[in-house]
């Protein structure tokens, strides 16, 4: 097999630091090159992960993103420069990596992967690495990654913290036994505000993680979860069991039914699109983000999340409104509250701040 | 028996504080220690669902029994990317 992946002249000298790790030489660059790695997010996570696998020479990485690099994001998606505003993630990652190494093929999904799609995007990869910054996609490609036998390298994180381990069906239990009760509430980066470096941290423990696996190197920190407190500088393991009442990977289950986060169908009663929007005639919107009042958005009534349901007695009943927060996955959370507090005609603004700004052009 | 309760991520800053003071009967499991934490610190209360528990650096399920000695994590699943 070894035989059958040569290392040019020009990849023995670019690599040559790493082949002269007695762990890895010449038959593991040739194992990393014949990797294919699927990275689901490339983002503040996701891009230090891409680059140092780039850098490191594994031979296909798939990037799947449906977003586009905004100013917000180049605190700590280091991939990105200030010219590439607007331009799609996968694909301004995809150049900027091929700059870095022209020897590893990238390919770029420009879609957010869920349910529907997740099996057709894991399929013929290696290895996935969990980058997204929302628990929809990461229940989503867990799942799909289980089925199909794929294990699954998972960071995330939250302010000042981070949690990274490894998820591999006969190895070690699923993320469903980690996490088995969808929280109610998810703030993303971008909602949460999060130092930058964090996320590189993570992103780049992410990629000795996938590396080692690759390579089948070290202890993996399968039936592990790492917990990094950037502020106290703080590594805390906690070891982890199988559940065997998980509904994925438990005996004796089926579908991850009952658990699963509602799916797009139902989520879509709840978004509003700018078309449907022009559909509409008065329409109050409302900022739903934790900011100050002096950052709300104009022509925005101001409510955060936190005072929400407080603000409720001010919003008469026969009133439209549609909710507004940074990505569009906080006012849905908030939407969906609202209904259930009696407002009917409430819906969440898909898109966030970024179609807001749009419209209000 | 006092049980000393250290909070991760979000429940740190919803809890105001890196470790909160739970006090349980001899014996208690976690289940008892989820609504015991529910009673006396509400703002807790939103996040209790999906957080899980440790004691002794490893996860542990709602019917384990706590003792004095153990040490106590509420780990909170978290989503940023």
């Amino acid at each position: 097999m070894a035989q059958q992946t040569p290392l040019s002249a020009s990849e023995i000298e670019r690599y040559a630091r790493q082949l002269s790790l007695p762990e890895l030489g010449v038959a593991g660059q040739q194992a990393l090159k014949r990797s294919r790695v699927l990275i689901v997010g490339v983002g503040g996570l996701g891009t230090p992960l891409a680059a140092y696998l780039a850098a490191a020479g594994v031979g296909t990485l798939g990037l799947v993103d449906d977003d586009a690099v905004s100013l917000s994001n180049l605190q700590r998606q280091i991939l990105y420069t200030t010219q590439d505003a607007d331009c799609p993630k996968v694909w301004a990652a995809k150049a900027r990596l091929e700059a870095l190494n022209p020897e590893v093929r990238i390919v770029g999904h420009e879609e957010a992967l869920d349910a529907s799609n997740a099996d057709r995007l894991l399929a013929g990869y290696d290895l996935v690495a969990d980058a997204t910054d929302n628990f929809a996609a990461r229940y989503a490609l867990t799942d799909a990654a289980w089925r199909l036998g794929i294990p699954v390298v998972h960071a995330s994180v939250y302010r000042h913290e981070g949690q990274l381990s490894v998820f591999a069906p006969s190895e070690s239990p699923c993320y469903r036994c980690l996490c088995p009760i969808p929280p109610e509430t998810t703030l993303r980066c971008g909602d949460a505000g999060v130092l930058g470096v964090l996320p590189g941290l993570l992103g780049v423990m992410q990629a000795t993680e996938v590396l080692k696996r690759l390579l089948g190197i070290g202890r993996s920190l399968a039936g592990r979860l790492l917990i990094v407190e950037a502020l106290g500088m703080r590594f805390t393991e906690i070891g982890m069991a199988s559940d065997p009442a998980c509904s994925l990977c438990g005996e004796g289950t089926g579908e991850p039914a009952s658990h699963a986060l509602p799916d797009r169908s139902e989520s879509e009663d709840l978004e509003i699109t700018p078309e449907e929007l022009a559909q509409l005639a008065e329409v109050t919107f409302i900022d739903v983000r934790d900011v100050g009042a002096d950052a709300a958005l104009s022509g925005t009534r101001h409510l955060p999340m936190a005072r929400l349901l407080d603000g409720l007695q001010s919003l008469p009943t026969a009133m439209r409104f549609v909710l507004v927060c940074e990505y569009g996955e906080q006012s849905r959370h908030a939407a969906r509250l609202l209904r259930g507090a009696g407002l009917p005609h409430v819906w969440s603004l898909r898109g966030g701040v970024r179609v807001f700004e749009r419209l209000s052009r | 028996m006092l049980l000393e309760v250290r909070l991760f991520a979000m429940l740190r800053e919803a809890g105001g504080a890196e470790r909160i003071q739970v006090r349980l009967e001899p014996g208690a499991s976690v289940a008892a220690l989820r609504t015991a934490i529910a009673r006396e610190f509400p703002a807790l209360a939103t996040h209790l669902g999906a957080t899980r528990v440790a004691a002794n650096l490893q996860f542990v399920s709602d019917a384990h029994i706590l003792s004095a000695e153990q040490e106590i994590a509420l780990i909170p699943p978290v989503s940023g990317g």
